[in-house]
């Protein structure tokens, strides 16, 4: 029963959904073996630098699931391939026509990675007593996977914007196409942005159900951290999102303009929906975490103020520059001045109201750190004493992360409008269309659950069933 | 420090209607306020901005609401953590999913359409548009993008029909685009550097960056050829 179901729902989903299904959970795999690991080594390097044991614990956990989570990104990769070979077997061959070395180069460095995660596993304990060698070996494995990344997004970038007469170009300047540092900047800043959020996650879902003070004040602090480190990346991603939506102005505007007033414009909508909400999240988080601080109560009277100009900064963010035109046609007593912002509020709807808002966003987030540090100046931090609530706010931010990544996916990837590679290689398939929000947003929806749930399991497995005998 | 209930149940109350009557402000100035304002100030909001604003308005009292409640009861058995975990992607994710349906698009076209058909018109002009050999972009913003020596397009289609009276929002676009700064209607505050794009461009080129340009904002539908807006 159950598998004739699973048929029915694979035959009514077409190639380029199972592709785009696929090869989004690969990426977010991926995003999350990539991240983590930055932030696991750091973790590593601070608790031998500040003798806190509290970072190795932490940095030895979260890297349990990364070892159960690297498989998964195998098997997903592997999927993506044999899905794209199939139904989509004329993209696989010019890519691997025109970029042969970089997929030779790819595989090279996957094996090379994988060699370095599994020996900084398994030479934590056998190494415990020469960390320099330990986190040599961490900053390797992350070296080795930052350069499997920066393959893939040359070919990512390449479909996007390849260079001037790319049937004749050299594989160099495939590769160092227009959006290729771009695409870098952003993913590097954003895989460690996603892989502190995810700590975050698992940290709240632990000090949830932790039965002794000791676990909580642990897993609080691990919040936090995580946190922290999420937002710290986080603040930098507009300006590198910015940076990389420059490179594909300067290298064709029909794709910008296709974006920001064409049929992508709901999209950004949405982003600046989904981003406000993100960083109502971690601030909701960050007000909660100065309630356990003592003598922080002098500091309650600024939470209303910031939330107002952030809550502010995210609506004048999201307020388009018009609706869909058609719904004058379409909806009955729609006039074409409704959907139209009036003519002196038209720059509202304009990049620098949206930029300005962007960074109204920031200094407010920046000014609740402020005020976190200054109260933990003046008293101490009682951890294991959040009000509970607030794990649940690093329990949303995941969730809000995960699909923004998966609507931005849609974004690069749908800007190539009907090409596969664009104005290289057409799209002549029957799903060749740029799908509307609603239809990606089902996907993107799909794409988040199906993710965190296995995430749940590998957690399960990672953090639950392997717990050691002394903290069980 | 401690504070006991009852003295910290008054001052909460008022908060919350205090919060309460700030909202209910709002939507006054949303649904009562807005209508009134004069059509010369240049900022009438169409009711679908103020349905826009509404929500957001329920939104962020919402999470004012949220903000002011001091402890949340929280489950305390590891079951029902998980089924309170799984509540928020559930509700998380279905509530962004429910946005980007109802959030006004364009139709999910036909599949069985033929693909690689030749661009239309509209594309064509678009591509036109941001050609560097023709260079409209150097002087033209859409959507932020672009330049600003000359105006913003980004609502072009919907202003060009009141340029000059008689004249429909294609032709107007047409006459302006073939004489440039040439032109009789010159858009104010801007310096006439415009070249002619009859010497630049051929006739089925002006059409094309015309069918474009018509679909920036959409135009009722008798002005612009059928599919171009937003399809």
């Amino acid at each position: 029963m159950a598998a004739s179901s699973a048929l029915l729902v694979l035959a009514a989903i077409s190639p380029r959904s199972l592709v785009w299904l696929v090869a989004q959970i690969h990426l977010l795999f991926a995003a999350f073996v990539l991240g983590a690991p930055i932030f696991i080594v750091v973790c590593e390097w601070l608790g031998r630098r500040r003798k806190d044991q509290r970072y190795e614990r932490l940095a030895k956990e979260t890297m349990k699931v990364v070892a159960i989570a690297y498989s998964f990104t195998a098997l997903s990769g592997a999927a993506f391939a044999f899905v794209l070979m199939g139904p989509y077997q004329e993209v696989a061959t010019h890519l691997l026509d025109r970029m042969g070395p970089v997929f030779a180069v790819y595989v090279g460095l996957f094996f090379v990675e994988t060699a370095l995660m599994y020996l900084y596993w398994y030479s934590w304990e056998p190494l415990a007593g020469r960390k320099g060698l330990h986190l040599s070996i961490g900053v390797a494995l992350n070296v080795a996977g930052t350069a499997t990344m920066v393959m893939m997004n040359a070919v990512g970038s390449y479909m996007l914007t390849p260079p001037e007469h790319a049937a004749q170009a050299s594989i160099w300047s495939l590769v160092f196409n227009d959006t290729f540092s771009g695409l870098n900047l952003h993913r590097f800043i954003a895989n460690i942005t996603f892989g502190g959020f995810m700590v975050a996650l698992f940290a709240a879902f632990m000090f949830l159900t932790a039965k002794s003070r000791e676990d909580r004040a642990f897993y609080d602090w691990m919040g936090f951290i995580g946190n922290f480190i999420g937002v710290a990346t986080l603040i930098l991603l507009p300006l590198a999102g910015y940076i990389y939506a420059k490179e594909i102005f300067l290298y064709d505007a029909n794709i910008a303009t296709f974006q920001m007033a064409d049929k992508l414009s709901s999209f950004f909508v949405m982003q600046g929906l989904l981003v406000s909400l993100l960083f109502l999240g971690v601030n909701y988080y960050m007000w909660m975490s100065i309630r356990r601080i003592d003598g922080a109560e002098r500091f309650y009277g600024y939470m209303r103020p910031i939330f107002g100009v952030i809550v502010a900064g995210g609506i004048v963010w999201i307020i388009p520059q018009n609706f869909y035109p058609d719904l004058t046609t379409q909806t009955p007593g729609v006039a074409l001045e409704d959907i139209v912002l009036p003519e002196r509020a038209g720059f509202l709807g304009l990049m620098m109201a949206k930029a300005l808002a962007v960074t109204a966003i920031i200094l407010f987030t920046f000014v609740t750190y402020m005020v976190y540090r200054r109260a933990m100046a003046l008293g101490a931090v009682r951890w294991g004493e959040i009000p509970p609530q607030a794990q649940y706010a690093l329990v949303f931010v995941p969730a809000v992360v995960v699909y923004l990544m998966g609507l931005m996916g849609a974004i690069r990837e749908l800007s190539r409008q009907d090409w596969h590679v664009y104005r290289v290689l057409r799209d002549t398939t029957p799903q060749w269309y740029t799908t509307p929000l609603g239809q990606t947003s089902i996907m993107v929806g799909i794409i988040t659950m199906i993710f965190f749930t296995f995430m749940a399991f590998i957690f399960l497995v990672g953090f639950k069933l392997g717990k050691p005998e002394q903290e069980a | 420090m401690a504070v006991a209930p009852q003295q910290k149940a008054a001052p909460r109350r008022r908060l919350m209607q205090s919060k309460g009557a700030v909202l209910l402000v709002v939507l006054i100035a949303i649904w009562i306020g807005l209508p009134f304002v004069p059509e010369e100030t240049g900022l009438q909001f169409g009711w679908v901005y103020r349905v826009f604003f509404t929500v957001m308005a329920l939104l962020a009292g919402l999470f004012f609401w949220f903000l002011g409640r001091e402890r949340i009861r929280t489950p305390e058995r590891p079951a029902s953590v998980i089924v309170s975990v799984a509540a928020v992607y559930l509700v998380t994710v279905g509530l962004l999913v429910a946005v980007g349906v109802v959030y006004p698009q364009f139709p999910v076209p036909k599949t069985e359409k033929a693909p690689a058909q030749p661009a239309q018109a509209s594309e064509r002009g678009r591509e036109l548009f941001s050609n560097p050999t023709v260079g409209c972009f150097r002087c033209h913003a859409i959507a932020g993008q672009g330049g600003i020596r000359g105006p913003d397009l980004t609502q072009v289609a919907s202003r060009a029909g009141g340029r000059v009276s008689g004249l429909t929002a294609r032709d107007y676009l047409f006459e302006k685009l073939r004489a440039g700064s040439a032109y009789d209607f010159k858009v104010p505050k801007y310096a006439p550097i415009m070249p002619p794009y009859q010497a630049l461009v051929s006739e089925d080129q002006l059409e094309d960056l015309v069918a474009y340009l018509a679909t920036l904002t959409g135009t009722p539908t008798d002005e612009v050829e059928d599919g171009e807006v937003g399809d």
